[in-house]
């Protein structure tokens, strides 16, 4: 269980709550072949903190589940497909929250990395939560389109600026 | 009869919408790239019967994945397509009066050669554009080519990494859309001249330089899955046909001996052009361990470097670093 701070982040404020990363899902475009997927999944398998993956190869998408304990880093799984020649199509994860109201813009860090909702409407979120990853590394060119208004670096302040910022959508 | 059943191919494959693509192509390089970090090794082999003597170059070829974009490949072949000497009575004479004129004429071929190292091929290739979606992709890649191979080469048509020492560069398209594939490959070949010895009838020796043609190459590939209909498991075999397409345009070569340039009477060593047609199979074992075999057929005129049936047989297995990042 990995126990973090989920910090609301305005100007440089936190609140601390536990969460939990259990999986990510993400679909692999660009490729038909099954030694296609295999060098997906070896790239994949270099990744540090990644404990087991379940590829479709009928889907070409892949579930990765998370060592014990250790710090995941969203962009290094893109990157392990990228790396392998291929793109992602969509990145998900499974998060646990423990009765987190969130709203457009709400920012929290997580495992030394800041978090930007982007939402329409303002909910609670408590329990398995699925959200799914906004960016060039998580989306194609087309389906980034009309996110692209919306990432406006809320959650970069002057304490954050260096780190990078993800955003993420339910 | 065969053009007919080629077309008839061709067409079958472009209106084939339940079948997967493959683009894992025996001769030409689709636009995609080896994984990064990620070492290639394939053994070649290609003979052909040249009246009584069987030809062959089989070679080494060590692939690396240098970054998800940027594929670099040592070549290393050896064959006895050619002697250590170019052709004896390569260069004729007659007489005109009191002139004595040369020619470079039709020389004898099918004679056997010993094996020999010819030497090694660098190749780089970098994409340049992708287009991703799901199960479909469009790929622009740009290579570079570069032989150190020096052998007594004796036809016009530059071979780089078989025959010709020399550079070559070049683009590669690839397609793959509802469940079809494509890859155009288009480039040129700047081939070196071969500097060595051309036996006179009388057995003198006789410095002879030939400047083979600059050639333009153009590749077509297709290719599909046969087996497995759908993926479940890396175990299962893949069976892939593919068609290839390869043909090139090159220019006439010229043979120098003692400062002179010697005019060709052989269409060995005049200007040509060619396609061939080369239906393969392939079998992928475990994900990884391919096997490629095809034969190479003449389709548009032909090429003067190869006898037909021009078979092709590969092995080639990824090695993938296990260290973990």
């Amino acid at each position: 269980m990995k126990k973090v701070a989920l910090c609301l982040l305005f100007l440089g404020y936190f609140i601390s709550v536990s969460a939990q990363f259990q999986w990510v899902e993400i679909g692999i475009s660009g490729l038909t072949c099954s030694a296609c997927s295999r060098s997906v999944e070896m790239s994949l398998r270099k990744v540090t903190f990644i404990d087991s993956i379940h590829m479709n190869l009928e889907n070409t998408n892949a579930k990765v589940f998370f060592k014990n304990d250790s710090i995941v880093e969203i962009e290094k799984i893109a990157q392990a497909v990228i790396d392998a020649g291929f793109s992602v199509s969509y990145l998900k994860a499974g998060f646990i929250f423990n009765n987190v109201s969130i709203s457009n813009n709400y920012c929290f860090s997580f495992e030394n990395n800041n978090y930007q909702f982007l939402v329409s409407d303002s909910k609670t979120l408590n329990g398995k939560i699925i959200v799914r990853f906004i960016g060039d590394k998580y989306l194609s060119k087309k389906e980034l389109r009309p996110w692209k208004s919306k990432m406006n670096k809320a959650c970069v302040s002057d304490k954050t600026k260096k780190k990078s910022v993800y955003y993420i959508t339910l | 009869m065969m053009r007919k059943l080629i077309i008839i191919s061709i067409c079958f494959f472009i209106t084939s919408s339940s079948l997967q693509a493959q683009e894992l192509f025996p001769l030409c390089e689709p636009a995609s790239n080896i994984p990064k970090g990620v070492l290639g090794l394939r053994a070649i082999s290609n003979t052909y019967k040249e009246y009584d003597v069987w030809r062959n170059m089989s070679g080494v070829r060590v692939m690396y994945g240098l970054t998800s974009r940027l594929s670099i490949f040592a070549s290393f072949t050896g064959s006895n397509h050619h002697g250590i000497d170019l052709p004896t009575n390569l260069v004729n004479h007659t007489h005109l009066g009191n002139q004595t004129l040369y020619f470079v004429s039709p020389f004898q071929r099918g004679i056997p050669y010993p094996y020999l190292f010819n030497g090694t091929d660098l190749y780089a290739k970098f994409r340049v554009l992708s287009f991703d979606g799901i199960k479909t992709h469009l790929r622009v890649a740009l290579y570079g080519e570069w032989s150190n191979v020096s052998v007594a080469h004796d036809e016009a048509e530059p071979n780089l990494m078989d025959d010709t020492k020399g550079y070559g560069s070049g683009l590669i398209v690839t397609y793959l859309k509802n469940h079809f594939a494509i890859s155009l490959t288009s480039g040129f070949i700047i081939p070196g001249a071969y500097l060595g010895t051309s036996f006179s009838p009388y057995g003198q020796a006789i410095p002879t330089t030939l400047e083979y043609g600059k050639a333009f190459t153009y590749n077509l590939s297709m290719g599909y899955l046969l087996y497995p209909k759908h993926y479940s498991s890396y175990k299962q075999v893949n069976v892939n046909l593919y068609t290839e397409f390869t043909g090139k345009t090159y220019g006439s070569a010229a043979v120098y001996q003692l400062g002179a340039e010697i005019p060709i009477q052989t269409p060995l060593l005049q200007a040509g052009n060619y396609v061939d047609v080369h239906p393969g199979i392939q079998f992928i074992f475990n994900s990884n361990l391919r096997l490629d075999l095809s034969v190479g057929l003449p389709f548009i005129q032909q090429s003067y470097t190869h006898f037909y049936p021009f078979t092709y047989i590969a092995v080639q297995r990824y090695f993938y670093n296990p260290k973990k990042q």
